[in-house]
């Protein structure tokens, strides 16, 4: 396993949650939700504030789910920044380099090709990453029609500031089923979620 | 181990070996020590968390005869926290039992004697007074336990 750079001891100037167990537990509850519902967007309650790009909601995912066991890996913006720190210091996981190597990936800018991330195999899929996406908004109303299990019929869902080829590249790695990447969308306090079950039908050009 | 000097309130940049120093004197002190000698000082900055104290176990190792093969010599107890003074300085603080406040104060005062303006305003008067009260102690136990040594000799039997 490749370690990006060598850890530094440093303390970030963010705080983590203030109650680990709860916090984790009330953020865990919310992401359960919207995988089960695919698109619902959670409303998380305000326990961190995030650190640098880091958004507040990003952040208390990655300290509900990550920790020393869950190589993580970070776009090039984060890990040139205090956000690095700030997840080494809270999370204590290893930042890893290699995109196949992570289990959570964390991406605040562009995303890079979804190609190079792990999507499992055959007899372990759960194996593969699982993408926390921060994007500019996410509304009820958009662009993208999703359907699929945990959806009746069918639910609508705006996600700003992705580039419209980024839904045509994850259709053809969901199409590897059971491999797969689940992706998390946060922006702000919201969050959503696209598992690999769900069919994303994008209904218009995205500005 | 020769206690070094904390260095006058000017000098900028820490020694690590400084920070480890007063890190291992705050670790292995009472917390009741330092909560007195606390309550003592003349001004007492403002700070938030941010690593709440958790309590947690190590695993603590040696080396054989001080350099030879690692070994496990046990886990012990130990609480650790992190702060944030309202000057920006940051802090970290390790100490063994499972006292939070004993972790925080700790992570405190590893940032007062970071930032030069509480250097000065008695926190490294504090970290000498805790030297000075563990060598106390430290005589005190090597004293009493010099008074239980047993000294082996054979007598020789004469012959004649």
């Amino acid at each position: 396993m490749a370690i990006a750079a060598v850890p530094r001891n440093v303390v970030p100037t963010s705080a983590g949650f203030t109650d680990p167990v709860q916090d984790s537990q009330a953020v865990f509850r919310r992401v359960l939700e919207t995988m089960a519902r695919p698109g619902s967007i959670q409303n998380l309650p305000p326990l961190v504030t995030g650190s640098g790009r880091l958004g507040p909601a990003a952040a208390a995912i990655c300290l509900a789910l990550v920790d020393f066991e869950t190589p993580l890996w970070l776009d090039p913006i984060l890990a040139a920044s205090e956000s690095a720190d700030f997840l080494r210091f809270h999370c204590s996981a290893p930042i890893v380099s290699d995109p196949q190597a992570a289990d959570f990936g964390v991406i605040v800018g562009i995303p890079p090709s979804l190609s190079t991330f792990n999507t499992g195999s055959d007899a372990y899929p759960e194996s593969g990453t699982t993408l926390i996406i921060q994007v500019a908004t996410l509304s009820e109303v958009g662009s993208l029609i999703l359907s699929g299990p945990g959806i009746d019929s069918r639910r609508e869902i705006g996600i700003d500031g992705i580039a419209p080829a980024f839904w045509p590249a994850r259709e053809a790695i969901v199409r590897g089923f059971p491999r797969g990447l689940d992706l998390i969308f946060t922006a702000g306090q919201r969050i959503a979620a696209i598992p690999r079950t769900t069919a994303v039908t994008v209904t218009q050009a995205i500005a | 181990m020769p206690n070094p000097q904390i260095p006058p309130p000017d000098t900028a940049k820490i020694p690590e070996q400084l920070r480890r120093h007063w890190l291992s004197v705050l670790a292995k002190a009472e917390p009741d020590q330092i909560e007195a000698l606390w309550s003592d000082l003349p001004e007492q900055p403002n700070w938030t968390p941010v690593r709440q104290p958790e309590t947690g176990m190590v695993m603590v190792r040696g080396r054989v005869g001080g350099d030879g093969n690692r070994f496990n010599l046990g886990e012990m107890t130990m609480t650790r926290s992190a702060v944030r003074l309202s000057n920006g300085q940051t802090g970290l603080g390790y100490v063994q039992g499972r006292s939070r406040r004993h972790a925080e104060l700790t992570a405190v005062l590893d940032a007062m004697l970071q930032s030069p303006e509480y250097r000065s305003a008695g926190a490294s008067q504090l970290i000498e007074a805790l030297v000075s009260r563990q060598a106390e102690q430290r005589d005190v136990r090597s004293r009493k336990a010099a008074t239980t040594k047993v000294e082996f000799f054979t007598m020789v039997r004469g012959n004649g």
